[in-house]
């Protein structure tokens, strides 16, 4: 079984994998190629954590698979240490990194692919100048203290006028925004689309996150 | 006052002169970059630039459908790539909006023409003649209320927009240094 992993035809799918990933997030933006991108070091060590960690998965039987910690928070902290905002290829060790746009099925894979396709995405925007490289650092930090806290999903993303970026979380009727300035500023907004019932709170960018905004949060709990 | 004919009339639709309504029952597109997942629109869609807001009468930008395709649109917005994406509402549904909280009340959105103005060589404001250009149009009163009764009718105009996407083709002429 192990040798079948270590072949060269895995190895090709993950250095595929990997340039269909930058070319979609760079197809708007200026080409870059940089020798960074190509890094056969980080390549390689990729591909042995991911065989290790489908070995692993592989080898849990279902009785310790109830011992097995939750996903999420066992990867946000690692994850915060690994990758910093500016590191240009870091994959988090997660074979299912999605090129292009994931579909709502496609959107319930594991956290650290949605995570590295969230921080290309913050990457991108920040690149064509939509938000400033600060508010992507702010953001990205600010998701990792949510998901971290709490257990949500990855939010949408969208950059807005004046340079601001939403993060957005919607299920079923319930739909939050979390609304980010380019000074800092925040603000959260709440709203059951069937009792019509809002809910809006100004705060700052990576303070503690307010308690009653931890409330609405957990309406979009991972499933 | 409504100006042009109404499409269940089955007649052709005419520029109307500035804060004229658009008659009951057209379509307007507004171009719109899609969010990171690109499911749906978004409340930011839907948001007046500094620009707009500074305007003497501050609407948001749409194109009467009948008047204006999508490439067109988008070619008068500035040719961006990252605007990949169409949004089409209905203008009746437009003005049935009520904002969340209702009170204090505040004015319901209309969707007026806003006929667009370029300059010629001597400097002289003229209609602009580009292809498409007699669309423009105009979402009123998106300004007025409280924050929360803003913020509800821009999340409720993106639930019910449709998006459309724009054809890759058309975004990679925008990517496209433009000739001289």
């Amino acid at each position: 079984m192990v040798g079948s992993v270590i072949s060269g035809e895995i190895l090709d799918e993950e250095r595929n994998r990997t340039n269909r990933v930058r070319d979609f997030y760079q197809q708007d933006g200026p080409r870059e190629t940089s020798h960074d991108d190509l890094d056969l070091n980080r390549l390689w060590s990729n591909w042995w954590r991911n065989s290790f960690e489908r070995i692993a998965q592989s080898l849990t039987s279902p009785w310790l698979a109830m011992f097995k910690p939750i996903p999420n928070r066992s990867y946000v902290p690692w994850i915060f240490y690994k990758h910093a905002f500016d590191d240009s290829l870091a994959t988090f060790g997660v074979p299912e990194a999605t090129p292009g746009r994931p579909t709502e099925s496609e959107a319930k894979k594991s956290l650290a692919g949605l995570l590295h396709e969230h921080r290309l995405y913050l990457q991108k925007i920040a690149r064509e100048g939509e938000i400033s490289q600060e508010l992507g650092r702010s953001a990205w930090t600010m998701l990792l203290s949510i998901l971290f806290e709490e257990d949500v999903d990855v939010p949408d993303a969208i950059p807005g006028v004046d340079g601001k970026l939403f993060y957005t979380w919607k299920s079923g009727e319930h739909y939050l925004d979390l609304e980010m300035f380019p000074d800092g500023e925040t603000e959260f907004f709440y709203r059951n689309a069937q009792s019509g019932r809002l809910w809006n709170l100004s705060s700052r960018i990576n303070v503690p996150l307010p308690r009653e905004a931890a409330s609405k949060l957990r309406l979009f709990r991972r499933v | 006052m409504a100006s042009g004919t109404s499409p269940e009339l089955g007649g052709a639709l005419a520029r109307g002169n500035d804060g004229d309504h658009l008659p009951p029952g057209e379509w307007v597109i507004r171009v719109a970059k899609t969010s990171k997942y690109g499911y749906a629109a978004h409340q930011s869609n839907f948001e007046l630039s500094t620009k707009d807001r500074e305007a003497p009468i501050p609407r948001l930008s749409i194109w009467a459908e009948r008047l204006t395709t999508d490439e067109q649109a988008w070619r008068l917005t500035g040719r961006k790539p990252a605007n990949d994406a169409v949004l089409r509402l209905n203008v009746d549904l437009i003005r049935s909006l009520v904002p969340e909280p209702s009170e204090p009340p505040t004015p319901h959105l209309e969707v007026e023409w806003e006929p667009r103005f370029v300059e010629n060589e001597h400097g002289i404001r003229i209609l602009d003649a580009e292809p498409g250009s007699a669309g423009h149009a105009g979402i009123r009163y998106l300004r007025y209320g409280q924050s929360a009764q803003r913020t509800s009718l821009r999340v409720q105009l993106a639930e019910n927009a449709v998006v459309r996407r724009l054809p890759e083709l058309l975004l990679d002429e925008g990517a496209a240094p433009v000739k001289q």
